[in-house]
């Protein structure tokens, strides 16, 4: 089974450079460029790794981060 | 109140005293001359003594008004000149009112004296002489008329015995037929001599008043018996006189004489002596020694002197009278000279001078009540003034010490006020240009200027202009936040301008530091954001396919691709760093160490370079950030090392020096590179102002932050024959304050 990595960045560039290296190293890659989509993303698809840029606007990394940790994940 | 009455019994008492002993002195004196003339002067005992006491109390009374005249005028004359020798006001006054009153009344009276003398003996003399002679002359003649018929008289009835007697013979017949004429005839005696030395025949009055008669004389006989002529006589005696006539007569064949006496009583005679001596008198005695006259004169003696004594006590008192009240007036007036208001207490018997000195006391009172009001207003001014002085030296403090330029120039354009601060920023001295006209000091351009910019305000009748300025100074150009204030009063009166200004620089480099900051943020944001996809991109081409291409065209595009992202995120960073400079964390350190330190890594790095450092041995240590001022001496180098290219003998110096005064470092990086254009001069620490092709413009800019962050001052100035000089002052002083001015306009920039 493939490793589930979630990379959470409002950068469409780094969302696309970086979900095409990771899946040439064989991760199974998701994106999410919000904190809020990343919730969902974290609820539906249930990630091992999530690659969050603390850089964000809606919900930026930390808040997103302390919120996860919230939902005891 | 009780002592002054006290007083004035006590001084009524010594008066009383006073006069018990002069009145006793004056008796015993009346006394004594009385003595002493009665002693002396034999003609008063010759006077009746009832006569003599009268006349020597006149001359008694005459000598002690003398006296007492003597008296009271000496007395005044001594008071006066040694009043005088006080010269109070009146004692002349007093003095000549005295001399006048003496003058007045000694001249008519002297004048009336001399008259009356002169009238008393001219009358006496007129009165005795004249008339009492010729009185007495009458009286004398009358006397002889009386003498010459009882002679007569006698003569008759002499014949008339001796026709009846010549015939007789006897004795006994001749004495009876005497007897019976004598009787016939009221004959007072009848003599018949028969001869010349014999006895006679006498028949005599038998009245017993009747004396004896004497017989005649020898020599009157001899007249009547041997001469046979007729011969008269006059007998005085005590009781009165006897006249006598004898008449020859024939008896018998003898010669005899008949004498017949009529007595003439003393009431009658004597009486006619005296007249007669009397007039002798009056013709052979001194008139003056006349007792009458001489009364006369002494009463008038006396007259005169009561008059004297009157009229001089009388000035004496009324001249006190005037100049007492007066001398107190003048002593009072004297006294509110020297400011000493004392009521005068005179009564004077004159109405007006009471009245003068009434008023003079009421108007002392409202002198003094004034001069209290004077002197209250005085001290009230006096608070006043010090009040307004105290306010004058606050405000001037609080000019001085504001960090704020004010300078007040008045209506006629002359500067009135430069406070320090002022001085300080336009780097003049305020003593030396108070007073002078602004035409004076400022150059043409800006007083074209400022008069356009007052003008301006004049006639769209604004009172305030705020403005921002750069004006040129001798080294540097100085941003100023300008206010100008036309001043009026109350009744719009121009009263001329103040100008208050602000050094902008702090605030306009931190306005700048604050805008570029915000953009080295945002440019590092925008820039890194793309710069990691574009660098991961470029490896991950380079991992996937660089075993498959083996053109090198695609490793060394790749390869350019990630180094120049890194560059270029190098770049960013620097940026970064910049916005987010370290805070300066000042610890005491060596400013000797750092440089000697930076320097040995540069030489050892440029040995082409010569490297000069003049360090001043007498700076201390103190507290600044090593680090970040060993940064800002980096990139100073770095820019003179930079600005050496191509030169023959290229040489950087640092020189530090030390003020103690000032407690000043100040470090100086002198090149001889290339320099910097003189209207570069102030922008060159602005950042991204670079003149170098691949320069971030930031090393300036980052060297006066930290400079700044340590409240110090960085310029760039020219080099004396070529390159650039840096300047760095570094305070090293407690300047806390100027934290926090910076920490409000340069942090609060920053956040902005």
């Amino acid at each position: 089974m493939k490793t589930k990595v979630l990379i959470v960045d409002d950068e469409s560039s780094i969302r696309k450079v970086l979900s095409g290296a990771l899946s040439d190293e064989g991760y199974l890659v998701e994106v999410a460029e919000n904190g809020k989509l990343a919730l969902e993303k974290m609820l539906s698809f249930q990630p091992q790794v999530v690659l969050l840029d603390i850089w964000m606007p809606e919900m930026d990394g930390i808040f997103s981060r302390n919120l996860f940790r919230l939902s005891e994940f | 109140m009780k002592q002054p009455l006290a007083q004035v019994q006590d001084v009524e008492v010594r008066k009383r005293k006073r006069e018990v002993i002069i009145s006793v002195l004056l008796g015993l004196l009346f006394l004594l001359l009385t003595w002493v003339e009665y002693a002396l002067f034999d003609t008063s005992r010759e006077l009746p003594l009832v006569h003599s006491i009268f006349f020597l109390g006149l001359i008694n009374f005459n000598i002690i008004i003398l006296l007492l005249l003597m008296f009271l005028i000496f007395r005044n004359w001594v008071r006066g000149f040694t009043e005088r020798e006080g010269s109070w006001l009146g004692s002349s006054l007093k003095s000549k009112l005295i001399a006048a009153f003496v003058t007045f009344s000694l001249v008519p009276t002297i004048l009336m004296f001399l008259v009356s003398v002169f009238y008393i003996n001219n009358s006496f003399d007129k009165w005795f002489n004249i008339r009492t002679t010729e009185v007495l002359k009458n009286s004398l003649e009358v006397t002889n008329a009386y003498y010459l018929s009882a002679k007569k008289r006698n003569y008759h009835y002499a014949s008339e015995v001796i026709n009846e007697i010549h015939n007789l013979k006897t004795h006994e017949q001749v004495f009876k037929t005497l007897t019976a004429l004598r009787k016939k005839f009221l004959l007072d005696a009848v003599e018949f001599y028969p001869v010349l030395l014999g006895e006679r025949i006498v028949s005599t009055n038998e009245d017993e008043t009747f004396f004896d008669l004497p017989p005649a004389s020898l020599e009157f006989l001899k007249k009547g018996i041997d001469q046979k002529v007729d011969a008269s006589t006059i007998h005085h005696f005590e009781e009165g006189n006897l006249v006598r006539v004898i008449v020859p007569l024939r008896w018998g064949q003898k010669d005899a004489a008949l004498i017949v006496s009529s007595y003439i009583p003393i009431s009658l005679v004597s009486r006619m002596d005296n007249i007669a001596s009397a007039y002798e008198d009056l013709r052979q005695v001194d008139p003056l020694q006349y007792p009458i006259k001489t009364i006369y004169l002494i009463i008038l003696v006396m007259m005169t002197l009561v008059i004297l004594v009157c009229a001089t006590w009388f000035g004496i008192h009324l001249a006190r009278q005037m100049s007492i009240p007066l001398e107190e007036l003048g002593k009072a007036t004297f006294k509110v000279a020297q400011k000493e208001y004392g009521q005068v207490e005179v009564t004077s018997g004159s109405e007006e001078i009471n009245h003068l000195v009434e008023n003079f006391n009421s108007m002392v009172g409202q002198l003094a009540k004034s001069e209290k009001e004077v002197t209250d207003a005085n001290k009230n001014l006096n608070e006043i003034l010090v009040r307004i002085n105290d306010y004058n030296r606050y405000i001037n403090v609080i000019l001085a010490n504001v960090n704020t330029g004010v300078i007040a120039v008045d209506q006629n354009n002359v500067i009135r006020t430069i406070n320090r601060y002022a001085g300080q920023l336009l780097d003049l001295d305020p003593e030396a240009h108070v007073g002078k006209k602004v035409s004076d000091v400022l150059s043409q351009d800006y007083l074209v200027k400022f008069s356009e910019t007052l003008n301006g305000m004049r006639k769209h009748k604004a009172t305030m202009l705020q403005k921002e300025i750069q004006i040129n100074l001798k080294e540097k150009q100085l941003p100023l936040q300008v206010s100008i204030s036309l001043l009026h009063d109350d009744n719009n009166m121009d009263l001329g301008t103040v100008v208050v200004f602000d050094d902008l620089t702090v605030v306009q480099n931190a306005q700048r530091a604050a805008a570029w900051k915000e953009v080295a943020r945002r440019i590092a944001h925008e820039i890194k954001n793309p710069l990691t996809p574009i660098k991961l991109s470029a490896q991950r081409l380079q991992k996937k396919f660089g075993e498959v291409i083996h053109d090198p065209v695609f490793k060394d595009c790749t390869d350019m691709i990630i180094k120049e992202a890194d560059d270029l995120k190098n770049m960013v960073n620097e940026f970064h760093q910049f916005s987010r400079m370290p805070q300066a964390r000042p610890v005491m350190s060596s400013l000797h160490d750092v440089i000697e330190n930076l320097l040995v890594l540069y030489q050892t790095g440029h040995k082409d370079i010569k490297f000069v450092y003049q360090a001043a041995s007498d700076v201390p240590e103190f507290t600044f950030d090593p680090d970040l001022i060993k940064r800002a001496l980096i990139n100073l180098l770095e820019n003179s090392i930079a600005s050496l290219d191509g030169l023959s003998l290229p040489e950087v110096s640092i020189l530090t020096q030390y003020s103690n005064v000032l407690k000043i470092v100040r470090i100086e990086i002198l090149d001889n590179g290339a320099g910097i254009p003189r209207n570069m001069l102030r922008k060159v620490f602005e950042p991204y102002v670079t003149m170098k092709e691949q320069g971030t413009g930031l090393g300036l800019a980052i060297v006066q932050r930290i400079i700044e962050d340590h409240n110090g001052f960085v310029r760039a100035l020219p080099n004396k024959s070529q390159g650039t000089r840096i300047v760095i002052e570094l305070p090293i002083g407690d300047q806390r304050k100027y934290d926090v001015l910076k920490s409000s306009s340069v942090r609060g920039g920053a956040l902005a």
